[in-house]
């Protein structure tokens, strides 16, 4: 559908801007425009006022041009005769349960054109929110809360029969269980944890959703998210400056700068986000990833007197959440 | 999810409707006077948050939210 600056006659969609919207009607006659609410789009306005009415032409325009709807060769084969437009429209006179998502002018045009509920101009909204900034939701939690959990991938299973020690038992145990956690509160869904399985890198899969895990002996990390993401939690402990951790993690570029413990831990928390948010870096070598390339959040987390270095990759970080469970702070 | 969970999740929201990063917001905070909220920005708002905790905002007049913490209860009482 095309619009065009042109002489309006019965039976055409039109639309004026108002705002950062535009609001639509249909042209009945040669002086009227039948029309869902009014002609100024508010949507602070109480919405069982609205109805469908009749107004007259310069009441719509109000001074302004009137894009009229031009078809494309498929619409033009769905779009009802002019006959029926208007017959649609001046049935409705007096129609209410407006809503301003859900059932607004668009909404209405569309009917009578097409027989279609449908409004571009919200559903264009949220499907340019959903791909520049992505919701992120990242849960940290303590091991202690989760590490009794047993409901566990059959991959999980196995592995843990191999493990001896077991605080890192614990910590596998916690990570599953932090997971439906988060499932839940973020999308309102149980998640099928039994049958996830893991990718040549060894990165575990949910259906519908991405996810990405980190724990330490204490703290357990979940990101949750529809689009494609990675976390590293990591302890900043004492010996986070020594010069071998340098040569493994400093790339060129970086070498020539002076680091303190936490921005060390940082940039390695960035990079382990930035290889596990990645699928196309197929091992993790630290001093290969440019952290200039990707959008990354970090944050620095206390617990019982430890503090902890959280790094997040995502599409965009605008809409990274960081959801503490047991009340600590990040920062 | 408690109110510390949706306040921290609508923080970015409002940063995203704002375009501003330097925002503060707790419960009291007024859309409005506090975030600057036009008409149009609450709209997205709205938009914003159904994609964000999964809730829809049928039968409510957006005119009923004054508060940020208005705004937390109605989550609040969807995902019951």
């Amino acid at each position: 559908m095309k619009w065009v600056l042109k002489e309006i006659k019965p039976a055409d969609m039109v639309r004026v801007p108002s705002g950062s919207f535009y609001h639509y009607g249909i042209c009945v006659d040669e002086d009227s425009i039948v029309q869902f609410g009014e002609s100024v789009v508010n949507p602070l306005v109480d919405p069982n006022t609205v109805e469908v009415n009749k107004t007259d032409i310069n009441d719509f325009l109000r001074g302004r041009f009137a894009e009229v709807a031009e078809y494309d060769k498929k619409e033009l084969k769905r779009k009802n005769p002019d006959e029926k437009i208007i017959e649609y429209a001046n049935k409705s006179i007096g129609k209410k349960g407006y809503h301003i998502l859900y059932n607004n002018c668009e909404h209405f045009a569309n009917e009578c054109v097409f027989n279609v509920h449908s409004c571009s101009q919200t559903d264009d909204f949220r499907e340019s929110l959903s791909k520049k900034f992505p919701m992120v939701d990242v849960y940290i939690a303590s091991v202690d809360r989760f590490k009794s959990n047993k409901i566990l991938p059959k991959y999980a299973k196995t592995e843990l029969k191999a493990v001896k020690n077991e605080s890192l038992a614990e910590q596998k145990r916690a990570v599953y269980g932090l997971l439906q956690y988060a499932v839940k509160n973020s999308f309102g869904k149980d998640v099928n944890i039994k049958s996830m399985s893991k990718d040549e890198r060894g990165k575990p899969h949910m259906q519908d959703y991405s996810f990405s895990v980190s724990h330490t002996r204490e703290l357990v990390c979940v990101a949750v998210s529809k689009s494609n993401i990675g976390a590293d939690l990591e302890e900043i402990k004492e010996h986070s400056a020594t010069s071998p951790l340098k040569t493994h993690i400093l790339s060129e570029s970086e070498k020539d700068k002076e680091y303190t413990k936490e921005e060390l831990l940082e940039l390695w928390t960035k990079k382990e986000s930035i290889y596990k948010f990645d699928d196309g870096i197929k091992s993790y070598i630290p001093k290969e990833i440019d952290t200039n390339l990707y959008q990354t959040k970090s944050v620095k987390i206390d617990f019982e007197k430890k503090q902890y270095s959280l790094s997040v990759t995502a599409v965009s970080v605008m809409n990274v959440n960081i959801l503490t469970l047991d009340g600590r702070k990040a920062t | 999810m408690t109110r510390e969970m949706i306040i921290e999740k609508l923080r970015n929201i409002f940063k995203m409707v704002n375009g501003n990063d330097n925002i503060e917001v707790d419960e009291a905070t007024d859309l409005r006077t506090g975030l600057g909220l036009n008409s149009i920005g609450m709209l997205y708002m709205i938009i914003a948050i159904e994609e964000n905790f999964g809730v829809r905002f049928e039968n409510v007049s957006m005119g009923d939210f004054n508060t940020v913490s208005d705004v937390i209860n109605y989550i609040e009482e969807q995902k019951k």
